[in-house]
């Protein structure tokens, strides 16, 4: 070892790469000629070797542990989209219970809640008794009323129920159908008590209808009402026995061929033959309406 | 003692008398009522002046026994006029003039609407009752007698409106009418018909043209009609009256009763578009043998019949919505939609 040697020291330095431009040509090429030297480089190098193996374990074992994470949190979702319902339950149950004011905070709001829904439900119940009680009522004596001088008139009775009620062909069924299948009529009609409304809804939740078949009954609901106000005045007593039992095989047509369809939508044959009735009744009412014009401008 | 005898009767007399007149004026008087009460009261006797009066009223408003006026007119004239009841006859001639002739009717007058620049003559007549207000339009317009005859032009145009009329119209070029009850009766009109009526039968015969034919509780017979031009439409529609069509050649025919039946006897023409309809009558066809068509059938709960050479496309027999496609003769060269309710169908050769 000469004196122009370095430390291990500089030489450590020196592989790390923290000497200067000018020392670190110095160094260079006196490792290059001094064995002594070199020797050192070459072990201190073992030892960066050896130390930034050990530094690569440790930054290896960082990687796989953010890896670790991410599988940890996407198995945590996984579990949870597979969790069954009662799972579920029991793990929430498990929560709230592990804090109690939250436990007794939710259980009033869950009491509070059924006691609103009991509630409601009887009104709406009671309701929809009374409104469709005073529908019955009034159909019962508008058939009454309508039956008693001429039973044929009776259809129109049906008609005037609802529009659905139209495709009905016992008067019996005019208060059934309207409970069941006919929100035109609480559409047409301006919702004059909340008992309608509740019908409405009831209605309107069960009701199904044929592609296009809406456009029709509001057409015949239209129409009707307009033969409703100018029955009397339009018709002569002959005429309206005449256009009565039309309207009566229509009405049966339609009622039936609606039953067909709605037993087997699919069935294009029936719906042709539904529509085809619908189209006949408009053109019945219709016929009503040109007289009535033809009266008017003559 | 004859004058003691004398004056003693007097005496009683005198005591009797009122009596008597107590009983007797009360019951003239009751008796002379009851007879009174039994009478009718007498028919006071209008004096002189009032009965010239009323005499004057009446002769005012009585119609005129008969009333006639003609007007030279183009020949293509349109005529538009209402009537509120009577027998209305229209006949076409070969001469430039509109006459008008009405029977125990209202006085005619007309109106011109419009006159021909060329020929100076009135293409559009209106014509009115004598004193309707041209302003207005409203029933005193209307024709009114028990038989109204009119002579037009052939190649008239005429718009009818009508109440409670029975009308023939014979050798115009188009026809228009609307009625709300009475008869229609339309033929040689070869410029296309609309007739319509709500109690009433209509019959077309010998005509050309778009017809439309309309009975809310009448009839319709058409018979040896034509297409005018390409694309003209025979359209017939009843409620409960029944439709006959014979030897009606359009392409396009549609006819449709409610509770009527539907009866066709013609010949289906290459590219022609049949529709027949009724809810719950009968279709009966009566077609040439050699016929070629795709016929589609829709049955509900009635019958399909034929006894003409069918290749079945398919045939839908559940009993609540029968239907059936098939093809007629050799080739589907026009279609025949047939549709009823709870009808019959029936294919028959002529």
């Amino acid at each position: 070892m000469n004196t122009d040697c370095f430390e291990v020291g500089t030489i450590q330095a020196f592989l790390d790469g923290e000497t200067s431009g000018e020392n670190t040509a110095r160094i260079a090429n006196h490792i290059a000629e001094c064995d002594i030297c070199a020797k050192l480089l070459s072990e201190a190098e073992d030892q960066n070797a050896m130390v930034f193996s050990l530094l690569d374990r440790e930054m290896d074992v960082m990687v796989p542990t953010h890896r670790l994470w991410n599988r940890i949190n996407e198995s945590i979702v996984e579990t949870r989209s597979n969790l069954s319902i009662f799972g579920r339950i029991r793990a929430l149950t498990g929560f709230y219970l592990a804090n109690p004011t939250l436990a007794s905070a939710l259980s009033l709001l869950i009491v509070f809640g059924v006691i609103a829904a009991v509630w409601n439900m009887r009104q709406v119940g009671g309701e929809t008794q009374t409104a469709l009680s005073r529908v019955s009522r009034e159909n019962t004596g508008k058939l009454s009323k309508q039956i008693a001088p001429a039973p044929i008139i009776s259809q129109n009775a049906e008609v005037k129920g609802s529009p659905d009620a139209l495709n009905s062909g016992d008067s019996d069924g005019a208060l059934q159908t309207f409970k069941v299948g006919a929100p035109e009529r609480a559409e047409r009609e301006p919702v004059k008590s909340s008992a309608s409304l509740a019908v409405y809804r009831i209605a309107s939740t069960r009701s199904s209808y044929l592609p296009g078949e809406k456009v029709y009954l509001n057409t015949i609901a239209g129409l009707n009402e307009e033969f409703e106000a100018n029955r009397d005045r339009v018709l002569s007593p002959s005429a309206r026995v005449a256009f009565e039992r039309d309207l009566a095989v229509v009405n049966d047509a339609i009622r039936k061929m609606r039953a067909v369809v709605r037993k087997n939508p699919d069935n294009q044959s029936a719906r042709q033959l539904l529509y085809a009735s619908y189209q006949d009744k408009i053109d019945l009412l219709n016929s009503v309406a040109l007289r009535d014009e033809l009266l008017a401008t003559r | 003692m004859n004058c003691w005898r004398l004056d003693s009767r007097f005496v009683r007399m005198r005591t009797i008398l009122p009596k008597i007149l107590r009983f007797l004026v009360p019951a003239i008087f009751s008796v002379g009522g009851a007879v009174h009460a039994q009478k009718p009261a007498p028919v006071p006797v209008p004096p002189q002046t009032k009965k010239v009066r009323i005499e004057r009223v009446i002769r005012n408003t009585a119609e005129p026994a008969a009333s006639e006026k003609a007007i030279a007119a183009d020949a293509s004239v349109s005529i538009k006029f209402c009537v509120s009841e009577g027998k209305l006859t229209v006949n076409g001639w070969d001469r430039g003039e509109v006459r008008v002739f009405a029977k125990s009717g209202r006085e005619i007058d007309f109106r011109v609407l419009e006159k021909d620049t060329t020929s100076g003559k009135p293409n559009w007549l209106w014509i009115v009752s004598k004193g309707s207000d041209a302003r207005r339009m409203d029933t005193s317009d209307c024709l009114l007698g028990e038989s109204i005859e009119m002579d037009v032009p052939e190649g008239a145009s005429l718009n009818i409106t009508g109440r409670s009329v029975t009308v023939k119209i014979d050798s115009v070029k188009k026809a228009s009418v609307k009625n709300i009850e009475g008869n229609i009766l339309i033929r040689n009109t070869k410029g296309g018909i609309s007739a319509a009526t709500y109690h009433g039968n209509v019959t077309v015969e010998n005509s050309a043209g778009a017809i439309s034919l309309e009975s809310a509780a009448g009839n319709i017979a058409a018979f040896r009609v034509e297409p005018g031009q390409v694309g003209d439409i025979f359209k017939a529609k009843s409620n409960s009256g029944a439709i006959s069509i014979q030897k009606v050649s359009h392409r396009q025919i549609e006819a449709s009763s409610v509770t009527g039946s539907v009866f066709f006897d013609g010949a289906f023409l290459a590219g022609g578009i049949y529709n027949f309809k009724t809810s719950n009558g009968a279709l009966k066809m009566l077609i040439p043998l050699d016929s070629a068509c795709k016929v589609t059938a829709n049955y509900g709960f009635g019958s399909f019949d034929s006894n003409l050479p069918l290749k079945f496309i398919y045939q839908n027999e559940n009993n609540k919505a029968r239907s059936l496609s098939a093809v007629l003769g050799s080739g589907e060269s026009c279609s025949l939609n047939l549709i009823t309710n709870s009808g019959s169908i029936a294919l028959n050769k002529n």
